[in-house]
């Protein structure tokens, strides 16, 4: 088994606005992510803002700017394009990297060749990776909870039917057998149950990392129009996963 | 009353694209609510109506202007009416659509990304919704034209394999 130190990992994070956060993410990241070459790659997906010197200048990162927003699938891969890192990595933007997050994952992948893609625990998520949480009231209580949490066991890693696209962690070869992200699920929202089927449809596994946790603040992008015109989106997009492949979107609760 | 300022405004239709059941109500709305602003329904046609302010019927003959001068198209047909070669048509040039989700109609079209899905149920309400944001918010209508854009071109011609 390859020493997560030895590996070279490519992390894509399609961001629109909310610089704020993406920086809270990046560092968090930079921190808490030894391994050979982290390749950080920012899709800036026609954010209105114009994104912090700071991530601008920052060597470990690899910028896409696109003029208007294309989508979370389409700038997902444009990332996973130019990614270079053995190990490719999903990311929300809103997400909060604690220590071991992504040695763990890798650690999930490494353990059987027939394991596709891993995602973490998480506080908000879907069901199959949720756990409950204490009530956090400082980024220092997330930080000790995550801290507290992390620690390698293996018994805690399980199958699942689907992962939530918040943070998936796949190797390089899955994503050149499997192919890139749908992108007619337009701007967003199935297309990580897309992904997932894909993958075990393959002959792989879908495994949640139930040792490691990673926190979500839980995206805004979305609520920026109301809560009807989110709901079209979902039914249209569950809709056209349902044509394409014959079948309910695995794992799918009544009410979600 | 839906205002677009100084900024000029088209949407496009075709007498075939309107459900009959439909079409008396929808253009008188259509009517109203464009009314006083540069906001215009053109309506490709050979019938003659009752010419109403901000709508506007043009022969059929002269329908390769709609391609070229639409901002966007608004479809409502019947849903055994297959939209599929209209819809893929106007997204190759960029134009975004507004229809129903009934039929293949939202087979081609992303809400929110190359257009806009209307529930018709609430059409009223969900017309205005659909054209104030493409009005009004100017980058969310440039965002759809060029998605269309590129999605037609992606699928054209593809689709079947796909869906």
């Amino acid at each position: 088994m390859r020493r997560f130190e030895d590996c070279s990992v490519s992390i894509i994070i399609p961001v629109r606005d909310e610089w704020v956060l993406t920086r809270e993410c990046v560092v968090r990241i930079l921190q808490h992510t030894k391994c050979r070459q982290v390749q950080i790659i920012l899709i800036n997906n026609g954010s209105q803002e114009n994104p912090p010197p700071f991530l601008l200048k920052h060597g470990s990162i690899t910028w896409i700017h696109n003029p208007w927003n294309r989508g979370f699938a389409s700038a997902t891969n444009q990332g996973l394009r130019i990614a270079t890192g053995d190990y490719l990595v999903c990311l929300n933007n809103d997400t909060r990297p604690g220590p071991h997050w992504l040695a763990q994952m890798i650690h999930v992948l490494q353990a059987s060749s027939q394991c596709g893609m891993v995602g973490p625990v998480s506080n908000r998520v879907i069901p199959e990776q949720k756990i409950p949480v204490p009530s956090f009231h400082s980024k220092a209580d997330i930080d000790t909870f995550t801290k507290e949490y992390n620690h390698t066991d293996s018994s805690k890693w399980r199958k699942s039917i689907r992962l939530s696209g918040f943070c998936l962690v796949f190797p390089r070869s899955i994503y050149e057998e499997i192919g890139e992200m749908d992108e007619r699920y337009g701007l967003g929202t199935y297309e990580d149950d897309d992904y997932s089927y894909r993958v075990r449809k393959a002959g792989y596994y879908c495994m949640v990392a139930g040792d490691t946790y990673l926190h979500h603040y839980g995206s805004q992008s979305f609520q920026k129009r109301p809560y009807q015109e989110f709901k079209k989106l979902l039914k249209q997009n569950r809709a056209y996963f349902i044509r394409k492949w014959g079948i309910s979107p695995p794992g799918e609760r009544k009410g979600e | 009353m839906i205002s677009s300022g100084r900024r000029r405004f088209w949407i496009a239709t075709h007498e075939e694209w309107i459900r009959p059941s439909l079409k008396s109500e929808f253009f008188s709305y259509m009517g109203d609510i464009f009314r006083n602003s540069n906001c215009k329904l053109v309506c490709f046609t050979n019938k003659r109506s009752n010419q109403k302010q901000n709508i506007q019927y043009i022969p059929l003959a002269q329908s390769g202007r709609l391609w070229k001068e639409a901002h966007a198209v608004l479809t409502f047909a019947s849903p055994s009416t297959s939209m599929k070669g209209v819809h893929s048509k106007s997204l190759l040039h960029g134009i975004p659509v507004i229809t129903d989700d009934e039929g293949d109609h939202g087979y081609y079209v992303n809400h929110l990304y190359t257009g806009y899905i209307v529930d018709l149920r609430k059409w009223r309400e969900n017309l205005v919704s659909a054209v104030e944001m493409m009005v009004k918010e100017p980058s969310v209508w440039l965002t759809m034209r060029a998605n269309a854009k590129r999605m037609g071109k992606v699928y054209w011609g593809n689709w079947d394999e796909e869906v």
